[in-house]
This record gives C-alpha cells, sequence and structure tokens, in this order.
C-alpha cells in the first residue's frame, strides 16, 4: 500500500483541528433543535406528572387552535417587519450620512457602535425608564411642547408598548445596519458616480442606479441576521414589557419561555421550538434566493 | 554523494489543467540546473514539487537514492528561497536564521557558529541580527533569504526566481554574488526563472520548460547555439532570432526572390520549413558572398552599441518577409536598400509543423540528462 | 532615420465640480451629524445621569434636567445592599473564559477551513453560516434538559460552554477571511523548515494574526457579557448572577417598589467596561464585523 501522500495527511489533520468545534456546535445547536423535533412528539407535562408520554402530533393540534401562540407570533411579525424596516431605512440613511468625509468622523463611528456593543437587558431598563408613564422623558418632553395632556402610558397601553419596543430596537440596532452597509457604500468605486454624473445623471439617479443596485447584497444580508435575531427576540421585550400589557406584546419567544419556565410544558414547549424554528429556515431561505440573485446581477453589471 | 532525480514527474490538477506533463531530470553534486520558462510553463510547480509543497500526481524524487516523492519537505533536508524571501516577520533575523535548525533540535552553540559562519559569508553586520525583516531593506532581505538556506547546510538548494524583486542594478551585482556563493557549496541547485540572461550566466545546465514538458535540457551554450527547436530559439536570445516560414522546393528554401539551399545533413527536406537566424548572426553583404538576400529598410532602433535594423526582403511573389539584423551602431540608414549575408553555420532549421530542429534529429550528441 | 509615432496627447476635458450644493451641504451634514452622535448616547447618557440624582430629583415631575445635587447613595446602595462586586466578578469570569475557549478552538478550525482542504468543508461552512442565525430560544429548551440532567444549574460552565459555542461561528468566520489573506509563501517557507502544521500554527501563524485575535476576542467578550437569557435560566443563585440579569432584577417584579436610582446605577456600570472596550478598539470592533459580514 502507497505511503500516504502529504495531501491525505494534511486533510487527516485538518479534521482534527476542526473536530473540536464542530463537535461543540453540534451539541450546542444540532442536538437541542433535534431534541425538539423529537419532543415535541410527547407530552411531558405537570399533568403526567413531567414523564414523558408520547402523543404523536397531539402538540401540533393544539398549537392550530391555541390563540396565544398565534397572537404572539403576530406580534412578533409586528414587530420584526417595523423594526427591520426603520433600522433598514435609518441606517441607511446615517450610513449615507457617515459616508461623505467630514471632521470628527471616528469619534461619530465609535458613538455609533455604542447602542449595538451595550447589554440589551440594561438597555431595555433604560428605555423602560424612559418611557416611564409618572417620571419618563418622553412624556415629560411631550407635556412641556404642549403636545399631550395628560401622561401617555406608553408599557400600559398594547399599540403604544409595541411602539415603545420598535422604538427601543430601532436605535439598538440601527447604528450597527448603519455601520455594515457603510461598509458596502465604500466599497462601491467613485469612479461609478463620477461617469453616471458628467452623463448628467442627479444624485437621486445616482442613488437609484448605482448605489441600491451594488448595495442590495450587503441589505441582503443585513436583512436577514436582522430579521432571524428580531424573530428570537427575548431580552429586550422580558425586560421592558415582560410580553405585557396583557400578553399584547408577548413575542414568540416569550411564549415558549413562559411555556417551558413557569408553566412547565415541555413537550408542547417542543412543539412551539419546531414551528419556530421551520417558520425561520422559510423565511431564511426565501432571503437567500433573493440574495444569490442579486448578487448575479452585481457581477455582471458593475465594471 | 548526493544526487537530485527526477523520473517522469506529472502534476495534474484537472483533466484540463495539467502543469507538470513529464518531466525528468538529473542534478549531481557541483551542479547549478536552471529550469526556464515563460509563466505557466511549469517551472514553479516542478520546484515546489521537489519541495514538497506540492505532490506530484505521477512520477519520483530522489534524493541521493532516497525517495522522497511523499515526505514532508522537512524531512527532505532542502532549503529554499522563495520569490518574496518569506521571512518571518515577528522572529528577529537572527531567529529567522535559526528556526530551521531549532526544529531539528541542533545545540544552541552549533546554531550560533554556524550563523556566524554564513552571517560573515554573506555579509551579514551583527547589528542586523537583533532586527526584524521589516527594518531590513529589500537587499538585505534577500541576503537574510539565502543565509537562512545557507545555515541548514541541505542536501539541495532550491531557489525560486529570488533576484526578480530586486531593481536592475542590485540584480546584477547579487546575481554575480549568488554565482560565486553556488560555486563554492557543492550541492545540486535547482533555479528558476524566467529571465534568460539569470539562466545562462548562472547555470551549469539550462532546462527550458514549456506547457509542461522539457523542451530542451543542455548546457547554456549549446541551448543558445542549438536551439532544439521552434521555441528554444525563440525564447534564448536577446533581440530574438528571425524565424521565417518558408516553403520548400525540393532542396531549397524560397525567401522572396532568393533561394536558400539546406544543409546537406537534413535528409528528408519538408515541404515547409522554419529558418531561423540570430539578428546579431546576420551580416552585411561583402562583395565575395554567393548567399545574399536583398530588402528594403523601413525601421532603424538604436540600441546603444548597436541599430537594431528591420528590412524588408524583396518579393516579386509580394510576400512580405521581414529580418532584422543588428548592425554596428557607427553607420546609419535610412529607408534604402541593402544587401546582407546569412552564413549557412549560423542558420537554424526547423520543420514549420513540428518546431523541432531538422539539424538535431540527425544529430544527436550532447543530450544530457535521462 | 527612427520613425517616430507622433500624436498630441488628447485634451481630456473634466467638467468642473459642481459647487453649488456645497452650502447646503455644509449646513445639513453637521446638523444631521450631531443628531445621530445624540440619538446613539441619549438613554447611556441619560441613565448615566439618573444614577447621580437623588431619589426625590428621580421621581420629580416634571422632569429634573439641570439637579442641583447629587449623591453617590445609589452606586453605594448597590454594593452593600446587594453583592455588586460579585456580579462584576461573575460576568467577568465567565466572559473572559468563553472568549478564550471560543479562540482556542476556533482559531485552529479557522486555519483548518482557510488553508487546509478538509473533507466536507463546504457541509461545515454552510452549517457554520446557518448557525449564526438561530436565535438563542430554539436550543435554550434542548440545553435546559442537559443542564438539568448534568446537575449544571448554577455552575458556571452552563453558561461558558453556550457563549463558547455561540460565538465560534462569527470567530470561525472572522478568523478565516483573516487567515486567507496572509500570504502563502511565509506558511511553505514554514514547512520547508520543518514546522508541522500545529507548530506552524502556533509558531508563526498565530503570532502574525494577533490582531485579528483580539479583534475576535473583543467581539466574544461583548457577546458574553450581554448574554441574557441562559444567564437568567441556568443561573439561579444571588451570588453566581451576571449583571445584565441581576440588574434586570434589582427592580423586582413588583410596580411599586422600583428602584430607579439603583437600576441607572447598575446600568452605567454594566456598561462601562464596554464603554471603554469599545472606546479604544472601536476600528478593530469595526474590521472584525465587516469582515465577519462579508465573508458571510
Amino acid at each position: 500500500m502507497a505511503p500516504l501522500t502529504l495531501e491525505q495527511r494534511d486533510r487527516r489533520t485538518a479534521w482534527m483541528l476542526l473536530l473540536p468545534a464542530v463537535l461543540l456546535l453540534l451539541l450546542v445547536f444540532a442536538y437541542p433543535i433535534g431534541r425538539a423535533f423529537w419532543l415535541s412528539l410527547f407530552t411531558k407535562n405537570l399533568g403526567t406528572e413531567l414523564q414523558a408520554v408520547f402523543s404523536g402530533f397531539t402538540n401540533y393540534g393544539r398549537l392550530i387552535g391555541d390563540g396565544r401562540f398565534w397572537q404572539s407570533f403576530w406580534a412578533t411579525i409586528v414587530f420584526t417587519t417595523s423594526a427591520v424596516i426603520l433600522e433598514l431605512l435609518l441606517g441607511l440613511g446615517i450610513a449615507l450620512v457617515l459616508n461623505q468625509k467630514f471632521f470628527g468622523r471616528d469619534v461619530v463611528r465609535t458613538i455609533a457602535i455604542l447602542p449595538w456593543a451595550l447589554p440589551t437587558a440594561l438597555i431595555g431598563l433604560a428605555w423602560a425608564w424612559i418611557f416611564n408613564d409618572q417620571f419618563g422623558v418622553v412624556n415629560d418632553i411631550l407635556l412641556r411642547l404642549g403636545l399631550i395632556r395628560n401622561g401617555i402610558n406608553w408599557l400600559g397601553e398594547p399599540a403604544l408598548a409595541m411602539v415603545a419596543l420598535v422604538f427601543a430596537d430601532v436605535w439598538k440596532t440601527t447604528p450597527f445596519i448603519s455601520i455594515l452597509l457603510l461598509a458596502g457604500l465604500q466599497s462601491i468605486s467613485p469612479d461609478l458616480y463620477e461617469a453616471y454624473s458628467i452623463e448628467g445623471a442627479s444624485p437621486w439617479q445616482s442613488f437609484r442606479r448605482i448605489t441600491l443596485p451594488l448595495l442590495m447584497p450587503q441589505i441582503l444580508i443585513a436583512l436577514l441576521f436582522r430579521f432571524a435575531q428580531s424573530f428570537g427576540i427575548f431580552d429586550l421585550v422580558a425586560v421592558m414589557t415582560g410580553g405585557g400589557p396583557g400578553g399584547a406584546t408577548e413575542v414568540v419567544s416569550l411564549y415558549i419561555y413562559s411555556t417551558v419556565m413557569r408553566y412547565l410544558d415541555f413537550g408542547y414547549g417542543a412543539a412551539l421550538v419546531v414551528v419556530t424554528f421551520s417558520l425561520l429556515v422559510i423565511a431564511v431561505a426565501i432571503v437567500s434566493f433573493l440574495l444569490s440573485r442579486s448578487s448575479h446581477t452585481k457581477h455582471s453589471g458593475a465594471a | 554523494m548526493a544526487r537530485l532525480e527526477l523520473k517522469n514527474l506529472n502534476k495534474t490538477y484537472t483533466p484540463k489543467v495539467i502543469p507538470v506533463k513529464d518531466v525528468s531530470i538529473t542534478v549531481d553534486d557541483g551542479e547549478f540546473l536552471t529550469l526556464l520558462g515563460p509563466s505557466g510553463c511549469g517551472k514553479s510547480t516542478t520546484l515546489r514539487m521537489i519541495a514538497g509543497l506540492e505532490q506530484p500526481t505521477r512520477g519520483q524524487i530522489l534524493i541521493g537514492d532516497r525517495d522522497v516523492t511523499y515526505a514532508r519537505p522537512g524531512d527532505r533536508n532542502i532549503a529554499m528561497v522563495f520569490q518574496s524571501y518569506a521571512l518571518y516577520p515577528h522572529l528577529t533575523v537572527y531567529d529567522n536564521l535559526a528556526a530551521g535548525l531549532k526544529l531539528k533540535k541542533t545545540s544552541a552553540d552549533e546554531i550560533k557558529r554556524r550563523i556566524g559562519e554564513v552571517s560573515s559569508f554573506l555579509g551579514l553586520d551583527e547589528s542586523l541580527m537583533g532586527r526584524k525583516p521589516g527594518q531590513l531593506s529589500g537587499g538585505q532581505r534577500q541576503r537574510v533569504a539565502v543565509g537562512r538556506a545557507l545555515v541548514r547546510r541541505p542536501t539541495v538548494f532550491l531557489l525560486d526566481e529570488p533576484l526578480s524583486n530586486l531593481d536592475a542594478l542590485l540584480r546584477e551585482h547579487v546575481r554575480a554574488d549568488l554565482k560565486q556563493l553556488f560555486a563554492t557549496q557543492g550541492v545540486p541547485v535547482v533555479y528558476v526563472t524566467h529571465d534568460q540572461t539569470e539562466a545562462m550566466t548562472l547555470s551549469t545546465k539550462v532546462a527550458v520548460l514549456n506547457n509542461g514538458c522539457v523542451q530542451q535540457l543542455d548546457a547554456p551554450q549549446r541551448i543558445y547555439s542549438n536551439p532544439a527547436n521552434q521555441f528554444v530559439a525563440s525564447f534564448v536570445g536577446s533581440p530574438q532570432m528571425n524565424l521565417l516560414t518558408l516553403r520548400c522546393q525540393g532542396r531549397e528554401a524560397i525567401l522572396g526572390d532568393h533561394r536558400i539551399p539546406l544543409p546537406q545533413q537534413v535528409s528528408h527536406p519538408p515541404q515547409r520549413v522554419v529558418l531561423g537566424i540570430r539578428p546579431e548572426d546576420v551580416e552585411l553583404a561583402r562583395s565575395q558572398e554567393t548567399q545574399t538576400v536583398q530588402g528594403q529598410v523601413f525601421l532603424v532602433e538604436n540600441l546603444g552599441m548597436h541599430n537594431l535594423v528591420s528590412v524588408r526582403i524583396n518579393s516579386s511573389q509580394g510576400e512580405g518577409t521581414n529580418l532584422r539584423v543588428l548592425l554596428p551602431a557607427d553607420q546609419t540608414w535610412g529607408h534604402q536598400e541593402i544587401t546582407l549575408a546569412l552564413p549557412p553555420a549560423s542558420i537554424h532549421w526547423f520543420d514549420a509543423d513540428t518546431g523541432e530542429s531538422l539539424l538535431r534529429s540527425q544529430r544527436r550528441e550532447s543530450l544530457v540528462g535521462v | 532615420m527612427t520613425t517616430i509615432s507622433n500624436s498630441q496627447p488628447i485634451a481630456t476635458s473634466q467638467p468642473s465640480r459642481h459647487k453649488p450644493k456645497m452650502t447646503w451641504r455644509s449646513i445639513l451634514l453637521p446638523i444631521a451629524v450631531v443628531l445621530v452622535a445624540l440619538f446613539c448616547l441619549a438613554p447611556v447618557l441619560w441613565q448615566l445621569q439618573t444614577s447621580f440624582k437623588v431619589n426625590q430629583d428621580i421621581s420629580a415631575v416634571p422632569t429634573v434636567y439641570f439637579p442641583t445635587r447629587y449623591t453617590l447613595s445609589h452606586y453605594i446602595e448597590l454594593f452593600t445592599r446587594r453583592p455588586f462586586w460579585r456580579y462584576i466578578l461573575n460576568s467577568a469570569f465567565v466572559s473572559i473564559t468563553s472568549t478564550a475557549l471560543s479562540l482556542a478552538i476556533g482559531a485552529p478550525a479557522a486555519y483548518a477551513l482557510a488553508r487546509l482542504r478538509p473533507r466536507g468543508e463546504k457541509i461545515v461552512m454552510a452549517g457554520i453560516l446557518i448557525v449564526t442565525l438561530f436565535p438563542g430560544i430554539l436550543v435554550f429548551l434542548g440545553l435546559l434538559e442537559i443542564v438539568q440532567v448534568l446537575h449544571l444549574g448554577n455552575n458556571y460552565l452552563s453558561l461558558i460552554i453556550p457563549y463558547t459555542a455561540i460565538n465560534l461561528p462569527l470567530t470561525i468566520l472572522v478568523l478565516r477571511s483573516f487567515f486567507q489573506q496572509l500570504p502563502k509563501d511565509l506558511e511553505d517557507a514554514a514547512r520547508v523548515d520543518g514546522y508541522t502544521i500545529v507548530q506552524m500554527l502556533t509558531h508563526i501563524v498565530l503570532p502574525m494574526t494577533l490582531p485579528a485575535l483580539v479583534t475576535t476576542g473583543i467581539l466574544t467578550f461583548i457577546f458574553a457579557w450581554n448574554e441574557f437569557i441562559f444567564a437568567l435560566t441556568f443561573i439561579t443563585r444571588e451570588d453566581l448572577k451576571t449583571i445584565p440579569v441581576a440588574a434586570a432584577q434589582l427592580g423586582g417584579s413588583s410596580a411599586f417598589e422600583i428602584p430607579f436610582g439603583p437600576i441607572a446605577a447598575a446600568t452605567v456600570l454594566g456598561t462601562l467596561p464596554l464603554v471603554l472596550l469599545v472606546l479604544f478598539f472601536q476600528r478593530k470592533i469595526v474590521q472584525g464585523l465587516t469582515a465577519g459580514a462579508v465573508k458571510g
């Protein structure tokens, strides 16, 4: 038998280097998901004295009729969509602003990273304080500006609580998005803009015809990440509203959490995890598809 | 002692990408072999296979009768000088030189001794030892790279275009230094370059490669004077050799209005030949010459010591054939008639279809190597 | 005669840059910049101020923007009534350990994926990219079971291991793109010198990518410090809690006695290390993020 070639030995070493990482990832990610799929076919709650009893698709049947789930799903959708759209628009705007050269640009970039770097839970506390109905700054400013007569109970009104949440999330994530988009903007060669403006294009046209298409991959990537993250948002909501008032801001992750931790309904919780996971996968697949299509245009069009 | 043998080396990446098709070469102690060729000819890949950085798909590599084809680079006892020098940026010059020796568990004293020897040999001052590569000049870095190889006392030296990152003036100096240096080492040296001047001045043997195959393996002088095929003829020699594709009638090649007889040794003249003659071998016709051609000068390029004169050969058929001739600069030329002599001894004949030399196939003398 | 090619260079006319928008831009731009900066700093600054206000000023209506008196009582309370210094220690320990582990496991893996070409490379890369998108809630259930079975509740390990795993994808992606940019020659020279792959990693490659390691380390530290859901669930003993959880639970669930002062102080202390990190390493952080994101 021929001695192992260097390439073969290299491959073996490569796998030895990879193994710890792969194992850890499988343990922490693949196992829980797989376990959730399996456990969702069982009933394991206080009723069964925390023993797992096989129940087939009962949990899923229950899920379909579970109003609270669908409400949480809806709340999550509302939150995710509003937050992500706002963040993208604002983020793009800020990126365009930061793209200009100006004095103190580095300082502003530093400041822009702060929101993202700070603990969401602590920031949630800060925003809860700001939106506080009695002592909060927002109410104070609005009162002083004479826009309202009495303090608004932000976190006590369903729709307003959602607004406050979205606002806090937008604050936290927009700067991060803008940094990502800024990197993308800076990779577009200024030559393209110059060539286009020689042909007589207005800034808006430049934006539409050059910036947007070339930035599309970054936008879609940002979209993908933010969508996945917002879908699973937990920290912010738990700390700011706890899901209230009356469950109005209970997002899916909160519902799963309380199902498991408070109601100790493990089987059902597993089913919820499976459904959430599947929905996420579908959404990601769609965006990835769009992403690969748009990167084709980028490579064929750009000079 | 230690002889380097390459036997039928082949490297295939995909069915369409085969950088090295079939290379067989032997390099003995004290020989300096240059792998010469254009980019993509397979010379670097061959070198990397000798080093063990690539694995051959087929073939064998033997160093002193030991089969190292599948051995790790570190186990082959070779040393390599890279085009970019590849000095470890975070280590001092001393540590760079010592790196390979430390891995072989050489004693600290021995390391110090060898480094001392090599640095005085190369003119590397003590003060440089504590510096990092980033703080050295290009020439200094090059010497450290060579030093790193010398210190290892390897069985084979490999050099991958070590001069290409130096500016032209420095290159000449270093070339001379390298020649003297390796003359004293006594082990096989394999050198890769696309620069024919380096190949000609440094080597004892040159292997001209093209398309993954050895076109000719010979001493530098014979590569120049007896190219085995059209490719070698056109690659070596500056200005480039004139290569004229001509029809044959009987035993004569038709050049414009002139007929040039093929030499005796060519037993089966083909339909078409390529006549090769270097610009420096073409002469101004003197009165006694019988084999002459006539033409019109249409371009003169001043090269300092010479003029490179381009001549269009007269042809009543309207075939345009151009001949370039290197003439002394003391005579100026305008658009005028000129008569040139083509000394038969300086003419190289090639088969127009295969590119092979028509003369060498009859005269297999100095083919060196396996 | 030497034939020379004669051609006059065609004068290229550049359109003169339009200047009229300059004034419009020079006014709006600074304003926009200032707005952006304020936008980002506002909540943090507000908490900062709140943390030094006396309780009467905190609960004053209308809000006091320029208090005349300050107090350190909230901070003192944090350290006397509650073991805040323990929270800091816990957060620091867990963050640093998981960062170190993440780098130790992620760097070799990133190298293997960058240079060697292991079989199944594409699957591994795809898996890593997909995993970056998982929200914590999805793995929380399965991990909870493991923690319960192994009695890892209230054990640092229950946090360190998940944090390391969650940081691995980013670590691997960022380091991989850094490794790919290293000149290959150095690794070739090392192999000729006789370094094995592992030796090459430790002696040559890693020292050269120190900046990348620092960058990645900072990113993983930030994540670990901020993490909430696992810290909330797996650690219930008061003296083992990390800062985000401890601060959130300062308020308790009762709506009456909410200690806004101490909460603000906790927020400031909890964010201070990160603010310092960002201040000093801003450029590296952005580099790391964009390297990871662009390659993804």
